[in-house]
């Protein structure tokens, strides 16, 4: 699960996109998504491309570097900037950014995606983080999961 | 008293509703106070239990018809946090699933073997049709199953903060198994963990005089796709999100809107004031901005 096509890859991040139109309460009117090229394109940029249309080429046909899409939203318009990085044919790296002049309605609305390469969000070793508490799943040490365990013994001996 | 750090050494450690709790004080925790903690678990429980026999959810569910029931005052907020997330989610997150979860193999008996036939004839009950309340009054129209599971436990954390408070402590962490309510002047690092990966955490957070809960789907799973978190409309897990965590003032609401995640677009879930992170089954992690830790993605 180390290497995904582009396409699946940049799918992802265009699905993304649309998840957030319909976040964004701040206009009555229905939201149009757009994308464009943005005007801007970052130091390393060789191409710039809308993230719609990277979906609809060849995986093959890509070249590496960092490519910039804006999505636009509601009726202001608003919009939020995806960077993505292309490395070997593959997104290795997505960062979204907000309007710089974002006000505080519109803010609390958008969220932000790290389109990581699916399965490959490793996070950090605990070991390596000072925390003080766990929230998670493996807390749970009830009678679910001792039932859970007896299962798994049980399709151990049989197998 | 709040201006000392928390002592791990201090711990209290026990068992209520079927898990493990740990609250952190600064100093020993009273064997009064213990003691009444104890007791309101075991009377939340009993009310709130669809797992014994004498809890008043087994008793709704084993009526024939229609019933009329009277839910403890000290509850009534239970329920119209989960008026309103069965509203803001349409209907997915509803406390009538329990039926369904035990159909699925997560029942009294833990049996985790899913009744196949029964759930393909199964219409799922709604809490917005098939039950009617009015403050402690709660009348359901047929046999219900109420599982309190997305919001119950972080409901009990909140309670039992109410004791600590009220017997003069002011800096705790109460810990139900990773459902989690800090107050006092030093904030508490948080790691959010991994759901897949074990031993690691996707992030960190400093829970400060607020509550934090975490949801996952991967551990309490029992089979091919079945686990606890199902959408109420289908009676069916979800599968688009595998884990959430959600930051609020209270636990109760911090532990509902975790669950919510799952079933709802965070847009849907405006009107309660929290941030959050969830993790998508495809790896992704989705994040509000207002999300005060940090992320190693």
């Amino acid at each position: 699960m180390k290497t995904h096509p582009l396409t699946r890859a940049a799918a992802g991040a265009a699905a993304s996109l649309a998840v957030l139109v319909p976040l964004a309460g701040c206009s009555s009117e229905e939201s149009r998504p757009t994308t464009m090229p943005s005007q801007q394109p970052s130091n390393s940029s060789t191409a710039s491309t809308s993230a719609s249309e990277s979906t609809e080429v060849q995986a093959a046909g890509y070249t590496d570097g960092t490519y910039t899409a804006r999505g636009y939203y509601g009726g202001a318009p608003s919009y939020m900037t995806f960077t993505v990085t292309l490395d070997d044919g593959r997104i290795t790296d997505v960062e979204s950014g907000l309007m710089p002049d974002n006000n505080e309605t519109s803010r609390g609305y958008q969220e932000r995606f790290a389109a990581a390469l699916p399965d490959e969000v490793i996070g950090k070793s605990v070991d390596e983080v000072e925390v003080g508490v766990l929230a998670g799943s493996s807390s749970c040490g009830d009678g679910f999961n001792d039932a859970l365990a007896k299962i798994r013994d049980q399709a151990a001996t049989n197998s | 008293m709040a201006d000392k750090a928390l002592d791990p050494g201090n711990r209290c450690q026990f068992t209520a509703i079927g898990t493990g709790w740990n609250i952190d004080t600064c100093e020993r925790l009273p064997e009064a106070v213990r003691k009444e903690i104890l007791g309101l678990c075991e009377d939340f429980d009993k009310v709130w239990s669809r797992f014994r026999a004498d809890s008043m959810v087994t008793r709704i569910a084993g009526s024939s018809s229609t019933g009329q029931y009277t839910i403890p005052e000290r509850d009534i907020a239970l329920l119209d946090l989960y008026d309103k997330l069965f509203t803001a989610t349409h209907g997915a997150l509803d406390p009538l699933v329990g039926r369904d979860l035990e159909l699925l193999g997560y029942d009294t008996e833990y049996s985790l073997k899913p009744d196949y036939e029964a759930l393909a004839a199964r219409v799922p009950d709604s809490w917005g049709r098939d039950a009617h309340r009015e403050g402690s009054r709660l009348i359901t129209e047929r046999p219900v199953v109420i599982d309190v599971g997305a919001a119950g436990k972080g409901f009990l954390v909140d309670l039992i903060g109410r004791v600590m408070r009220s017997a003069a402590i002011d800096a705790f962490l109460v810990n139900g198994s990773g459902d989690l309510l800090h107050s006092g002047l030093a904030p508490v690092a948080v790691g959010l963990e991994h759901p897949t990966r074990e031993g690691r955490v996707i992030g960190t957070v400093a829970l400060d005089n607020a509550a934090l809960c975490a949801s996952a789907t991967n551990r309490r799973a029992w089979g091919q796709g079945l686990h606890h978190v199902l959408d109420g409309r289908t009676g069916q897990p979800v599968h688009k999100v595998v884990a959430a965590w959600a930051i609020a003032a209270d636990a109760a609401t911090a532990d509902g809107l975790a669950t919510a995640l799952f079933l709802a677009e965070p847009g849907q879930l405006e009107e309660f004031d929290f941030s959050w992170v969830r993790m998508f089954a495809d790896g992704r992690v989705q994040w509000s901005n207002n999300f005060p830790g940090e992320l190693f993605l």
